[in-house]
């Protein structure tokens, strides 16, 4: 028996307790409106969080190296009005789509220069970037909202097509997810990541060339981003450039929310944060609650799971325990 | 007199040569940069963003960062305008507003201190709230425009060059106390010390806690301030801001962090940053430049004032090992 609880984890108690969180919050819902449990309603939440997992996995990259990136947001409208401009110019769209994530990319890769070689402060530089990239998504249009092309040129489809049923973006975010989590926790490279996340001048006399690893983390952070905001205008169905700049959040909180169940930014955590802030916003959705109740909720159950992460809950139950003990004790004596 | 000429030079007088060759540039290029409409739009554009990042620069000078300011503010203005439209006193409005806003620094300094949050993510939850909050009173995204705009908000937003002196005469005042405070007490002592070596403060005995909670306090009343200063202003209330305004706080400290103290965030540089950035926003467009080659001017100075930084530490660094040689 003793032995037993010794093998319970602080983590996993953590891990029962997001899970019970979701059943719960799921439960809410369900019993309010019966509907949110049917296949079309599930479908829809995998879709609506599929692009706050895709910003969110790309900045798990950037946060495992131990860095900060202010810029992804800045960047993705870069590369969402670049691919808007393609479309409007009338390139087919997925040449459109890889030259809005090439435009990230070099940002990123800047920005890990600038971080990982030249040991810049993270936030200002990358900060100082994104001022640059936001300026530059303005080149395209002068500000207004792009159309052109954008009904018939087929670009919608990234959205709306459906494979066997499932959204795209859902697929997408499946396959990223699989690509991210087989690189990042089952893999020599992945392990290089954490590495230099915990020690990177450790991890540079252990043979690991670490810029270079700053600047590919820096750079699937900006793709990442911008894909996922090529999916959003997609929806959109137009490009508008201020839209990319409400990527900020859901990331950060999808990683925090994370790295508050796990205690270390991981892709698992970051799925099962983009799950959780996922279903709470859909849930509000099905009430009829108006968007921007969504970011009163992001910011409360980023705050709720900070909270959760920093009680210690064995050290409760040990206490419990305790006073238990010398409770009954002091009765038999 | 050669050395004084030579530490003109010096990195942290290499930000108020490029303004001054901005200036010069601007009134030889736009006569209508001159002029005193223009002027005062530089004015009132400068001490609001002064006012907003206040106290962001001691945040950033003690090793933390808040990135919550443009919500904290948007709230503030959303409050204050509301109160207003409902019969609320102008004078009483304010107070209304900057304590509405200072409930979240008090939260910001609570999760940082208590729970150890890293200040990234605490702000950007707390940010999140007050923005979610701010459009849940004004309901919707749209601005709170004030029907009237009577006596002192009149005189305040479209008064002439007089009043505009005066107001830039308050936010220097308050600037002047804050450089006191920063400067000749024990608390701006402490505030660079967190900064330089979170460790030994908290060994020598640095009360890190009621620090960080009181400069999370004073940063969101800072930035209510600025939203309340927003209303008198513009009449309208922003439930969000846009991205320019976060743009625009955080160059105006990282810019100001060259200046004064090189590589270190103190309030005159923030003064200094922010004039900076009023006037390029405001002489870009009488030059014939469109408004967003400012951003991407904005980040190239910044990233431009890191790099003088970086090499200026570095050059520090060499001369001191090669001395201990």
């Amino acid at each position: 028996m003793g032995r037993r609880r010794k093998g319970i984890s602080s983590e996993s108690i953590t891990l029962a307790v997001f899970c019970s969180l979701q059943i719960g919050i799921m439960g809410v819902f369900t019993v309010l409106r019966p509907s949110f449990l049917s296949g079309d309603n599930l479908l829809g939440l995998l879709n609506l969080m599929a692009q706050m997992a895709l910003v969110g996995l790309g900045l798990t990259f950037v946060a495992v190296t131990g860095y900060a990136d202010m810029s992804f947001h800045f960047v993705s409208c870069l590369g969402g009005m670049t691919m808007s401009y393609m479309i409007a110019r009338g390139m087919a769209p997925p040449g459109a789509i890889l030259i809005g994530c090439a435009a990230g990319g070099f940002f990123g890769a800047v920005n890990g220069f600038m971080v990982g070689k030249f040991r810049l402060p993270d936030m200002v530089a990358t900060l100082g970037l994104g001022a640059i990239a936001f300026g530059m998504a303005y080149l395209y249009s002068g500000g207004t909202q792009i159309y052109d092309n954008f009904a018939d040129s087929g670009i919608k489809l990234l959205y709306k097509a459906r494979i066997a049923g499932v959204p795209l973006p859902v697929v997408l975010m499946v396959i990223a997810y699989a690509i991210g989590f087989t690189v990042l926790d089952r893999s020599a490279l992945g392990r290089r990541f954490y590495a230099i996340g915990s020690n990177a001048t450790a991890a540079r006399f252990s043979g690991v060339r670490v810029e270079r690893y700053i600047v590919a983390a820096f750079v699937i952070c900006a793709v990442m981003a911008c894909l996922t905001n090529i999916i959003r205008m997609s929806s959109l169905a137009k490009g508008e450039i201020e839209a990319g700049l409400d990527w900020l959040m859901p990331a950060y909180s999808a990683v925090f929310v994370g790295v508050s169940v796990f205690k270390k930014p991981t892709v698992v955590g970051t799925f099962l944060g983009a799950l959780l802030i996922g279903t709470v916003q859909k849930g509000f959705m099905a009430l009829g609650k108006p968007t921007y109740v969504m970011e009163l909720v992001m910011g409360v159950l980023l705050i709720v799971s900070i909270v959760v992460s920093r009680i210690d809950f064995k050290e409760i139950v040990r206490r419990r325990r305790l006073r238990a003990k010398i409770a009954s004790g002091g009765g038999a004596s | 007199m050669k050395r004084m000429v030579g530490s003109l030079f010096r990195p942290q007088y290499v930000l108020v040569w490029v303004f001054l060759a901005m200036v010069v540039l601007f009134c030889v290029e736009a006569p209508s940069f001159r002029s005193a409409s223009n002027l005062i739009r530089a004015v009132k554009s400068s001490s609001v963003i002064a006012v907003m990042v206040l106290g962001l620069t001691w945040i950033v000078a003690s090793g933390e960062i808040d990135v919550s300011f443009p919500s904290v503010a948007g709230l503030a203005s959303v409050v204050m305008a509301l109160a207003i439209e409902n019969g609320v006193p102008w004078a009483l409005a304010p107070f209304i507003a900057i304590a509405a806003g200072s409930v979240f620094g008090l939260l910001n300094g609570f999760l940082i201190a208590t729970f150890r949050c890293p200040s990234l993510i605490a702000t950007i939850a707390i940010g999140s709230i007050a923005m979610g909050a701010a459009c849940i009173i004004a309901g919707g995204y749209a601005p709170v425009r004030l029907t009237s705009t009577v006596g002192v908000i009149k005189t305040l937003g479209s008064g002439g060059m007089g009043v505009q002196l005066a107001w830039i005469a308050i936010v220097l005042g308050v600037y002047l106390a804050f450089k006191y405070i920063q400067d000749h007490t024990t608390t701006g002592q402490h505030l660079y010390a967190l900064g330089e070596n979170r460790q030994a403060s908290l060994e020598a005995g640095i009360r890190e806690k009621k620090i960080i909670i009181s400069f999370f306090s004073l940063s969101a009343m800072l930035a209510s301030c600025g939203g309340v200063v927003w209303v008198l202003f513009y009449a309208q209330g922003v439930p969000r801001m846009k991205g320019t305004v976060f743009i625009d706080g955080m160059t105006a400290v990282f810019l100001g962090a060259l200046v004064v103290k090189a590589g270190k965030p103190n309030v005159i540089g923030t003064f200094i940053g922010a004039i900076f950035l009023a006037v390029l926003t405001n002489g870009l467009t009488p030059i014939g430049l469109e408004d967003y080659i400012g951003s991407i001017i904005k980040g190239a100075l910044m990233i431009f004032g890191v790099v003088v930084i970086a090499i200026s530490r570095y050059r520090v660094a060499k001369k001191a090992s090669t001395a201990a040689r």
